[in-house]
């Protein structure tokens, strides 16, 4: 298929005159029938990656992701994007619906699957049947078990790629070095040499970098009053706490006349939906999301990105930021920190730290029926047979990597040298040369402030308001042809 | 989440009310004595209005209502509404002033509400020839049914039908139900309002907001069945949950049919007699009172007993307060209350 015959597909299918980067070359090389490695920023375009692969072979699309939230969202957005027969196969279902999914296969051209559901014996008997044709491992870099968004269950895709007969792999990620992506394919049971790899920089030209850092919260709360004030456009501000997220929504809905909403887990999936809808539609201003939930918000024009707290990674702070200017005009990140914003963090990951004692217990004690997410962890070791000790190094290392990480993040916050240079030093890329957008960061000679960058690039913008009366907005939901 | 607009809502200013019973009938719960004082209260249709919710009237809410003066409260955990605790009540039902429900409800209302969402956007997108939308969540089956409705129904009349229904539910009705109402939907280019924009535009808690959303849409689907409107009836299918429970109506069945003892009758079911006798108290809460034999289960004796107290105060006193208890079973003081209840209603 050449060139030009892809873009025509393109627009006929999915309404854009070009692909973005990376997306056509990884579409010829699964083409090829040749298994892909994708890493692509957040933003890229991912999902229509194999979405294009699926119309243009007709073929069934198997897609592997961790987290049930996120395929949710992805289904939505494929269902959005006009692809009607997407499924998603999680513990959500009930049995029932589960039986019905599992004995309905043919009707779906997306399936979307969380690992765990691919260790049970009938979703593998009915996905055989199903004659799948391109299998998509979404997030890949959580096979890698040193990594510290490891999913062990992820380990047991290598046993799936055999058992389908080895169908056209696709292995998308946003972020992954190249000892990760050696890793990924290592456990995933493939040889280097006969997978191709696409790996775009995570390097956001049109976005410039700042943060600022504060002496205490009250201070940083001030300024963050001043910044939704005065910045153009619309706008996302991440948390990690979703009660600070509704505080924080309070005290810019009373101090700015800007809309503000708050969007987290608390809110359930019909009103997450709404305030989506209402920020594409330009209705809100600012959205105050938790991370989990940030990566639902799908917005082109998002214009800045503002951290509150400060994520646990760079990989997570890459990702977010990337949320703005999709749509390739200039776009800003401020990070904003004060003292003791990194405990928050530090109180996550101990969540997930599980120490050598309570591993040692569970290999005298197993309690493969105990369904919390520790114990589930541990007793997929425990049923693969792996050794105590090795259990505990690998928790140990996960502890490790996390501290790592965590520290990382906060040196980004006191660099005194480039952000985007730091950044590309942390993925072991390249340099670039920035200054094709005019803007770099706010360690730049000459540091432009954000003040400045928000006059020269961000357009003013006002939040429309929505119709009240239901007689104006009857006549708005139907086009009523006479 | 703070349920203050609710609790008052079912307050009163005469009658003292237990939270708990308010509570239990929001949520669906329905043991006999919820139902019945559920009756006392003139809230048994709200049966379930908001199943699935968490509604928690707890006692430092109550507490929180008392010491602003809303409501007082007395040894028996039940509340009463005082003048600010009224004057609020009038100030809600004037920004939304809802009629009382007037049938049971007898569907799923949740699932039937996230089936109608679904549908109206699939139609208003219908309308623009747009399939680029984010559909509304909704289950698996759920969507199956909208699905299939708009296959049987996709004619160039459908979003006709669709206008003129709406249309005509919300024009007899106060502005600000109809605005409420209309936003809880979406469609081509318009979003709706989150329940707490909802909350903040009507100055009301957020438990309320679903309170009053549940109810609007209950009448609108008591309206388009009534009418006969086959469009919207395939939206209800496998929604229906009956008012009386199945098990109460087979023991009331066969009591009909046989002359049985409650023994016999606890024998055949394979229940306890005392289960028995739930079942016909819950039956008789809910049917008209013409429908009702009363007269096979209460003596002649106990009624003439029963009515000689027969003070205003007998559908409202407890078991216990009855000086002459030892000869008068539970079970048919409360069907004497029950039925006095229903005789003064109608």
């Amino acid at each position: 298929m050449k060139h030009e015959e892809r873009i025509t597909f393109l627009k006929n299918n999915f309404s854009f005159d070009e692909f973005r980067p990376g997306q056509e070359e990884v579409i010829t090389a699964l083409q090829r029938g040749q298994d892909t490695l994708a890493v692509l920023p957040t933003g890229s375009g991912k999902t229509l990656i194999y979405q294009y692969y699926g119309l243009l072979t007709r073929q069934k699309v198997l897609i592997v992701s961790p987290l049930i939230s996120l395929m949710q969202d992805q289904v939505s957005r494929l269902q959005a994007m006009g692809s009607r027969q997407v499924v998603a196969i999680t513990s959500m279902l009930s049995y029932g619906e589960k039986q019905f999914i599992l004995s309905h296969l043919s009707l779906y051209n997306y399936i979307y699957l969380s690992p765990e559901m691919l260790a049970q014996p009938e979703v593998i008997r009915a996905l055989k049947t199903a004659k799948i044709g391109l299998l998509v491992i979404d997030e890949a870099h959580c096979v890698s078990e040193w990594g510290s968004d490891f999913r062990p269950e992820y380990l047991s895709i290598k046993d799936v790629i055999k058992t389908l007969n080895h169908p056209v792999t696709l292995m998308l990620s946003a972020t992954a070095d190249e000892e990760t992506r050696t890793d990924i394919l290592a456990k995933l049971n493939l040889q280097i040499d006969a997978v191709y790899q696409v790996v775009e920089s995570v390097n956001r030209s049109n976005i410039f970098l700042t943060g600022q850092n504060f002496e205490n919260v009250k201070a940083k709360d001030q300024q963050l009053i001043k910044i939704v004030k005065q910045l153009n456009g619309a706008g996302i501000i991440y948390f990690s706490s979703k009660k600070q997220a509704e505080v924080i929504t309070d005290l810019l809905n009373k101090k700015t006349d800007k809309k503000i909403l708050a969007y987290h887990a608390d809110l359930d999936a019909d009103q997450r939906l709404t305030i989506q809808q209402q920020f594409m539609q330009n209705q809100v201003d600012v959205v105050c999301a938790t991370s989990a939930f940030g990566m639902g918000i799908d917005k082109d024009n998002i214009r800045y990105v503002v951290h509150y707290h400060l994520p646990g990674n760079l990989q997570n702070y890459v990702q977010e930021i990337g949320r703005a200017g999709r749509d390739g005009q200039p776009s800003l990140a401020i990070l904003l920190y004060a003292p003791g914003d990194e405990y928050i963090q530090v109180s996550l990951n101990s969540h997930s730290v599980i120490d050598s004692n309570i591993i040692d217990y569970y290999w005298r004690h197993p309690q493969p029926d105990n369904e919390s997410e520790q114990a589930q962890l541990l007793t997929y070791y425990w049923r693969h047979d792996y050794e105590v000790k090795k259990v505990q190094q690998i928790f140990k290392q996960r502890e490790f990597t996390r501290q790592n990480e965590l520290q990382q993040m906060l040196n980004y916050v006191f660099t005194r040298t480039c952000r985007r240079q730091f950044i590309l030093n942390y993925f072991d890329e390249q340099s670039v040369n920035n200054n094709i957008q005019d803007f770099c960061c706010d360690k730049d000679e000459g540091q432009l402030a954000w003040q400045e960058f928000n006059k020269r690039w961000l357009k003013p913008t006002k939040a429309n308001t929505s119709q009240t009366q239901w007689r104006t907005i009857l006549h708005q939901l139907f086009l009523v042809k006479n | 989440m703070n349920s203050f607009d609710l609790i008052i809502w079912h307050g009163s200013a005469v009658q003292w009310r237990r939270p708990k019973v308010i509570e239990n009938i929001l949520g669906g719960k329905k043991t006999v004595s919820t139902l019945y004082w559920g009756l006392q209260y003139q809230i048994i249709n709200e049966v379930g209005l908001l199943r699935g919710e968490k509604i928690s009237f707890e006692s430092a809410m109550l507490l929180k209502l008392k010491q602003d003066n809303i409501v007082e409260l007395n040894d028996h955990h039940e509340f009463r509404l005082t003048t600010k605790g009224a004057n609020r009540k009038k100030q809600l039902q004037s920004i939304l002033p809802l009629a009382p429900i007037t049938q049971p409800i007898d569907i799923d209302l949740n699932h039937f509400g996230q089936r109608l969402i679904l549908a109206i956007q699939v139609a208003s997108e219908f309308s623009y020839q747009n399939r680029s939308y984010y559909p509304s969540p909704t289950g698996l089956f759920d969507s199956l049914v909208v699905k299939n409705w708009f296959h049987n129904n996709k004619t160039n009349q459908l979003v006709q039908k669709i206008n003129q229904t709406l249309t005509n539910f919300l024009q007899p009705l106060n502005s600000n139900l109809a605005n409420f109402f209309i936003s809880n939907f979406r469609g081509h280019n318009y979003s709706g309002l989150t329940n707490q924009q909802l909350a903040d535009k009507y100055d009301i808690d957020l438990t309320f907001v679903i309170f009053v959303k549940n109810q609007l849409i209950w009448l609108f689907f008591l309206q388009v069945d009534e009418a006969g409107f086959s469009l919207w009836q395939p939206l209800s299918r496998s929604l229906g949950r009956p008012v009386i429970s199945h098990s109460a109506r087979q023991t009331y069945e066969m009591s009909e049919q046989q002359n049985l003892s409650f023994a016999d009758l606890a024998r055949y079911r394979q229940v306890k007699t005392s289960t028995i006798k739930e079942h016909l108290l819950e039956v008789a809460i809910w049917l008209p009172v013409e429908k009702f034999d009363y007269q096979r289960f209460i003596s002649a004796k106990i009624v003439t007993e029963l009515h000689d107290i027969a003070t205003d105060d007998l559908i409202t006193m407890s078991y216990t307060q009855l000086s002459n208890k030892n000869e008068i079973d539970f079970f048919e003081f409360r069907l004497y209350q029950i039925y006095r209840s229903k005789r003064l209603e109608t």
